[in-house]
């Protein structure tokens, strides 16, 4: 998929500047564009778009001339749904490829609704969810989620409150880009596209950053005692006198293992110390995780948030290493692309440029197309 | 009543994806994936391979990342219902990047008619980290929108990602020559407006 070389040119210098930038593509778009795939592809085919109808008699014929010219009309205005259009020169017809054609709307079940408030903030409603306004004011705005997946994008207004309500768990925000996911029993899940989070349940606390995710889980039979609270990296609320915001220690803390803390426990408390920014201890925790527990589907999410901790204090070999153990102890996970290419670029900070480049081939080798194939080609090539 | 947190850095389930992507192809196909009870793991195993590279491809495209999710989205349940036709499995991901360009086409023509309608519209160039950096590419969007999207995508795809021209002209769906007369015309016309474009200060750029 490569080219000779081609005359230098002015926009060269344009072109590769665009080439070797970020793709802003991650796994939370990944996983949130994938639910909208697979919601529409669980929907009833009747309820998809039908495809076009069969030549018809000449009356039907011009009916629908007619309404074509007003839906071609209304498409050219922008009016219409997603167009796609055709090339309008004919040539060499590529036969396995579908067609797409103006007049034709994509499937309406890959939209999902949205909710717009009148503070200017928005909601996508996903998997059948249901999002109730409890109070929608200047200085308060307060939804209930009861069901379903909403990722909300809250209008930044220090001045207002805006509070999601997902079986008791309260999110609280000022401005930033998030999703909850209630699944109506067992667990709510919060991630994070942009801004700074924190997350207290029953003492315990993490710090979310944009990309991660975390899920809380509930015991349904009881009211959770759950607090999700959201701050936004540039404006954060105002919250010293209200108790729940405070981080508590756990009344209830997790049962420790005869060994020693179970993972559940030393997550918990890397969390908790990542949220109070004691990052050698939360380092500490997430060893012990990859230590104790290696063997552990989580262990490699471990690797790779102690080599975000790490890299936080500026162990940049370290946070390499930790970052290399990720992909190794899953090397087809969601996660090992990231890990290779972060690996690299942590050996670079920490000036080791030799292993920066070996694990920059190592990345290209099997992510020659990848997200980070750019940043990684600069490692290889700093000239480039 | 202690609820616990778990860390979910990976939510979703690990895909192990060791099939190529025609057995993963087969499967789907076998597995009716449109239905509930389908193949979704060979789907999802071949969503996880080319989500990555399709959305790279469509935001190059694009310039920015407005439409990026919905035009992906469009694009994979475009495939699964056309899977059919694919008539070599083996190369799914061209086919997945030819059925993402004629959507970013789409979205790119309705962004011109709304242009056109309102003139108002500023035009959202690419991101990038360092604003030093974001320079040239702004200069290049700004340069592309002024020209007709027929030249737009064959220049990008073989300018910027990099395809062959037989790929390129199979993509856009039209004839080797053709695709060169536009990459060709498309070129001199991006030249001419960078080139009358200011030269941006460096920022301090060593």
């Amino acid at each position: 998929m490569t080219q000779p070389p081609l005359d230098p040119t002015p926009s060269d210098a344009a072109r590769q500047a665009l080439a070797a930038g970020p793709v802003p593509w991650d796994d939370l778009r990944e996983r949130r564009v994938l639910a909208g795939i697979e919601a529409s592809l669980d929907a009833p085919v009747a309820s998809r778009p039908a495809s076009p109808a069969p030549r018809a008699s000449v009356v039907v014929a011009l009916v629908a001339a007619v309404v074509a010219v007003a839906a071609v009309a209304l498409l050219w205005l922008g009016l219409g749904s997603e167009p796609a259009s055709l090339d309008d020169t004919p040539g060499l017809a590529m036969a396995e490829a579908p067609p797409v054609r103006a007049a034709t709307p994509t499937i309406p079940d890959a939209r999902p609704p949205t909710m717009a408030l009148a503070d200017g903030s928005v909601a996508q409603l996903h998997n059948g969810a249901r999002v109730d306004v409890q109070v929608q004011t200047a200085e308060h705005v307060r939804l209930e989620q009861r069901s379903g997946t909403v990722r909300y994008e809250v209008a930044r207004n220090p001045g207002r409150r805006f509070v999601v309500d997902a079986a008791g768990v309260e999110v609280t925000v000022v401005g930033t880009i998030f999703t909850v996911q209630y699944s109506g029993d067992s667990h709510v899940e919060v991630s994070v596209e942009r801004g700074l989070v924190e997350v207290a349940a029953s003492g315990r606390v993490a710090q979310l950053g944009a990309g991660d995710a975390l899920t809380v889980a509930v015991q349904a039979e009881d009211e959770p005692d759950v607090v999700v609270m959201l701050d936004d990296e540039v404006t954060s609320p105002a919250r010293p006198t209200d108790s729940r915001h405070a981080p508590r220690r756990s009344s209830k803390p997790a049962a420790p293992a005869p060994s020693g803390p179970t993972l559940e426990a030393l997550l918990s408390e890397s969390d908790s110390a990542r949220a109070a920014g004691d990052l050698p201890r939360a380092a500490a925790a997430l060893t012990q995780v990859t230590q104790r527990f290696s063997k552990d589907p989580q262990a490699a999410a471990a690797w790779f948030q102690l080599g975000n901790v790490q890299r936080r204090r500026t162990k940049h070999a370290a946070a390499a290493k930790a970052f290399a153990n990720c992909h190794r102890r899953a090397p087809k996970g969601p996660l090992a692309e990231d890990a290779r290419a972060e690996s690299a670029a942590a050996w670079a900070q920490a000036g080791r440029s030799d292993k920066a480049a070996a694990a920059a081939a190592a990345y290209l080798s099997l992510h020659a197309d990848g997200a980070h194939a750019a940043r990684m080609r600069r490692i290889l090539d700093p000239g480039e | 009543m202690c609820p616990h947190t778990v860390m979910n850095f990976a939510a979703g389930p690990q895909l192990v994806v060791t099939d190529d992507d025609a057995t993963l192809v087969e499967r789907i196909r076998s597995g009716a994936v449109q239905g509930v009870g389908g193949d979704r793991a060979a789907f999802r195993a071949l969503y996880a391979r080319h989500s990555r590279y399709v959305a790279g491809v469509v935001y190059r495209l694009m310039g920015d990342d407005a439409d990026l999710e919905d035009i992906v989205q469009d694009t994979f349940i475009r495939a699964v219902e056309r899977l059919d036709s694919l008539r070599t499995p083996a190369q799914v991901r061209p086919w997945l990047v030819t059925i993402a360009v004629r959507f970013a086409r789409g979205r790119l023509a309705k962004r011109r008619r709304r242009h056109w309608l309102r003139k108002d519209i500023a035009y959202a160039a690419a991101a990038a980290s360092d604003p030093r950096d974001r320079a040239p590419a702004d200069d290049l969007y700004a340069a592309l929108s002024q020209i007709p999207d027929r030249l737009r995508v064959p220049w990008c795809l073989a300018r910027v990602e990099g395809y062959k021209l037989d790929e390129v002209a199979a993509i856009c769906d039209v004839s080797l020559a053709t695709v060169k007369r536009r990459i060709s015309d498309a070129q001199t016309r991006v030249d001419r407006r960078l080139l009358a474009t200011p030269a941006q200060p460096s920022g301090g750029a060593a």
